[in-house]
């Protein structure tokens, strides 16, 4: 693993280039002088002609008088708290009589518990956008960056990708610093280091990047730090998208990055020495390196008792396996190798597809194109009416279809087992991946049999032993096998942290952790 | 080029169990007789070999002169498996499928697998093929005859031991085996992959060798590819699964791109780092091309086969002068 990382790293240096130049000036305000003019009246202008007041209505600037001078403060109406602005800064500047100097605006008159000198525009206009107030006075060739954000938020609601029943009901809200506090509130270390980055040249969107700093591989964090920084892209707005600028294939219909929305996941990533990455607006995380096994498992695995985690991962395993691969092997059986078929259960088949007229595979595709077309449609279909949706799914493409001889029973069945393990997913990403992979399977089946279905089963693990994340193996529990990847052991013999993000600290609690246990 | 101690571990018992697995077919086609035997002197051979390599006090190297050599034969052999594996599989399964897409089929997958970590791939499908294979055999002890599997009595020290040691020489592969500890970070390695592939193919060949001998016996059919795949049918499951020898197809295609990646991989890096990547497709290619022509090439590798079974007792010591 070190030596993976070692090569990893030494191939991406040489490919580097200096990243204190890959921005230069002011890259998103080109026609902005870079620094704060000392004049009220140009840093007036600047403001209305960057911020087009004649023509955006929610930027609101507000001139007054602090003690002889003129000032003003330009912020944004919908996103500020306008009590705290009235009586937090304009009433102490507008109303305290004294020399408005910049020590003396930015330690005695303006009273917010954030705030911010800014020199340059650029800083302070990002501030403006996010939500600040910023004040500007004659004379001074400063902005004062006032914390005055009230935006709406959406309060802390349970996850709906990964609901558990054993476990905290709390999800990831759009807000990174909320989410941020939600993992710092159940990792109370230190060493939780909470990096922010802006990604994004024009959008500028803050990006946490948080680990522990006594357990996460230092090259593991800078290379991430590095991929975000040297990102140059105009907006970014979603971790989706912040995704697949950073993963290490783009064209691997597996995910390389672990995105969930329960912050007690992210925190078990965080002490297992892996990377979690916060993006303002998105109420998921991106953790990263992760294995393929991690996506088959659920954080509900490490809170049941292991009997029971073992056996719900086993039956996810089934569910998962057939969501891909049944269809194409029940085509496979009945193109190729009826053979294998008991003689009752063929000539039931066989009868049940006789009025059918259609070959199989036809059969097969009508059926897994309506249910991901019912399945697509139930995405955005309004809650009151879903009910409605499941009739017609159920009675038109299932009872209807097989009453006008379009599709046999079998199909049906099978596409159900198909849909229903695919629900059995974990992961959402995953999932996708195994919808386009189940028509591969499927015209492999239909075209060569359990030949084809061999061939594409060798060729799919082939790309996932050669696929990465962020450099660290995606098929990893079995290049470093251990049974401990594939199953959960009781929980005091987690001994050892998994050595897929090469942490510095392998031994994650004492070989004895029931102190009470004689040796 | 070095790998982890269990992918090399992997990859050599890859190597020999699924070519073990793989030549059931031809073994027992043509001496199924001496088949007890030849296992007593495979195993014995294996151990001979990794004793010279336990002796060994460094890594080996592979002498320069003798890569272009072992690099002809080991093309040579993979361009006849490939044209084997193919014929069978066409003659058994796609009897109305185009050879050359057979062929195809088998290239590709030769090419995808060894340009990926191979000894990952060894290390999630190997289980899953023996294990299939070890369930499937089991079923068909059932139905045979416990005394079929003493067959060689009486049969001659030629027919016994000749046979048997030109039998050895299509264990070519077994050479590959000198090479693994180059692979590997720590001498101490050597001994678990000895260990290892010791009693991996030692379970392997005792199984199929015995469920061979007690249902097939001797009287194989002149066209008979598997007396493998003869087996599996007479294996009875209840009602259930009336033939599941089909089964075996996934398991013969799978053990078959394993192997022929194996060797791929093996072949590219034995040329260095440097052109490994760019050597998978033109050998993979110059493999296919060969192996199209794979009735031109039997009598030569039927020459071949009486040379290469020394391979494994005088490379150690071409080896070790290397070293010095």
């Amino acid at each position: 693993m070190k030596n993976l990382f070692k090569k990893l790293f030494t191939n991406i240096q040489r490919k580097s280039f200096n990243i204190e130049n890959a921005f230069p000036g002011n890259v998103v305000y080109p026609d902005v002088p870079e620094y704060i003019f000392p004049s009220y009246d140009d840093n007036l202008g600047i403001v209305q002609t960057v911020f087009h007041t004649d023509l955006s209505s929610d930027i609101k600037i507000r001139e007054f008088n602090c003690s002889g001078k003129r000032a003003f403060i330009v912020f944004i109406e919908s996103m500020i708290d306008s009590n705290r602005i009235n009586t937090h800064i304009l009433a102490p500047m507008m109303l305290i009589s004294s020399e408005a100097t910049e020590e003396i605006v930015e330690k005695s008159l303006i009273v917010v518990n954030q705030l911010t000198v800014s020199s340059t525009f650029d800083d302070a206009f990002y501030s403006l956008s996010l939500g600040d107030c910023v004040v500007f006075v004659d004379g001074i060739p400063k902005a004062f960056v006032c914390d005055v954000k009230s935006w709406e938020r959406r309060g802390v609601e349970p996850p709906v990708s990964e609901a558990v029943i054993y476990g905290p009901h709390e999800g990831f809200t759009e807000n990174f610093k909320t989410n941020g506090a939600l993992i710092r509130k159940n990792v109370h270390s230190p060493d939780l280091i909470s990096e922010m980055l802006k990604i994004g040249k024009v959008s500028k969107t803050p990006v946490t990047v948080m680990y522990m700093k006594n357990i996460a591989n230092e090259g593991l964090v800078n290379e991430i730090k590095r991929r975000l920084k040297m990102l140059d892209t105009d907006y970014i707005f979603q971790l989706g998208q912040l995704e697949q600028f950073l993963e290490d294939k783009t064209f691997t219909l597996t995910p390389q990055f672990l995105t969930t929305e329960r912050p007690d996941r992210a925190c078990d990533c965080l002490i297992e020495g892996k990377v979690v990455i916060l993006m303002h607006g998105s109420p998921f995380a991106l953790v990263c390196p992760v294995t393929l096994s991690e996506f088959f498992t659920t954080v509900e695995d490490k809170y049941v008792r292991f009997p029971f985690s073992n056996f719900m991962k086993v039956i996810r395993l089934i569910a998962i396996l057939s969501s891909f691969l049944l269809p194409g092997l029940y085509i496979a059986l009945i193109n190729f190798h009826i053979e294998m078929i008991p003689s009752d259960l063929l000539f039931a088949i066989e009868a049940s597809r006789e009025s059918v007229p259609f070959p199989a595979l036809i059969e097969l595709l009508l059926m897994e194109l309506s249910f991901d077309i019912i399945r697509e449609a139930s995405i955005r279909v309004p809650s009151s009416i879903g009910s409605t949706l499941g009739i017609i799914g159920a009675l038109i493409i299932g009872q209807s279809a097989v009453e006008a001889s379009l599709v046999s029973p079998i199909s049906i069945i099978i596409v159900a087992i198909t849909g229903i393990g695919s629900f059995a997913t974990p992961n959402y990403e995953l999932n996708m991946s195994f919808r386009v992979l189940r028509y591969i399977y499927i015209f492999a089946g239909a075209f060569f049999g359990f030949g084809g279905i061999a061939f594409c089963l060798f060729v799919h693990v082939a790309i996932l032993c050669a696929s990465k994340s962020v450099g660290a193996p995606l098929f990893a529990p079995f290049s470093g096998f251990s049974l401990r990847r594939l199953f959960e052991f009781p929980v005091w013999k987690h001994e050892k942290r998994h050595t897929t993000a090469n942490p510095k600290q392998i031994r994650l609690q004492n070989k004895i952790s029931r102190k009470w246990v004689k040796k | 080029m070095t790998l982890k101690s269990k992918e090399a571990i992997a990859l050599s018992v890859n190597l020999i169990c699924a070519k073990t697995f793989l030549m059931v077919p031809i073994f027992f086609k043509r001496l199924a007789e001496s088949g007890s035997l030849i296992l007593v002197a495979y195993i014995f051979t294996l151990a001979f070999a990794f004793m010279f390599v336990y002796l060994f006090t460094g890594k080996i190297k592979i002498p320069k002169l003798l890569i272009p050599l072992i690099s002809v034969a080991v093309i040579l052999v993979c361009s006849i498996n490939l044209f084997e594996y193919s014929r069978t599989v066409s003659a058994l399964f796609f009897k109305s499928t185009p050879l050359f897409v057979i062929f195809l089929f088998f290239a590709v997958a030769m090419t995808v697998g060894a340009y990926s970590h191979i000894g990952k791939l060894n290390l999630f499908f190997v289980p899953i093929i023996y294990i299939t294979v070890f369930i499937m055999l089991f079923f068909t002890f059932s139905d045979g005859n416990y005394y079929y599997l003493f067959p060689i009595m009486g049969k001659g020290f030629k027919t016994v031991f000749g046979d048997g040691f030109f039998m050895l020489s299509s264990l070519f592969e077994a050479i590959i085996l000198f090479f693994i500890p180059e692979m590997l970070e720590d001498k101490k390695d050597t001994k678990k992959v000895a260990a290892f592939t010791l009693i991996f193919s030692f379970a392997i060949y005792l199984v199929i060798t015995a469920a061979c001998l007690i249902t097939v016996h001797t009287d194989l059919p002149e066209n008979c590819f598997s007396p493998l795949f003869l087996i599996l049918r007479q294996i009875k499951m209840g009602t259930y699964f009336q033939h599941p020898d089909t089964a075996f197809l996934i398991i013969y295609f799978i053990s078959s791109f394993l192997y022929l990646s194996g060797m791929l991989f093996f072949l590219c890096n034995i040329w260095g780092k440097m052109s490994k990547k760019a050597l998978y497709i033109p050998l993979a290619l110059l493999i296919l091309i060969l192996a199209l022509n794979g009735d031109k090439l039997m009598p030569l590798t039927l020459s071949l086969n009486k040379v290469l079974w020394v391979f494994p007792f005088i490379l150690p010591i071409f080896s070790r002068r290397s070293l010095k």
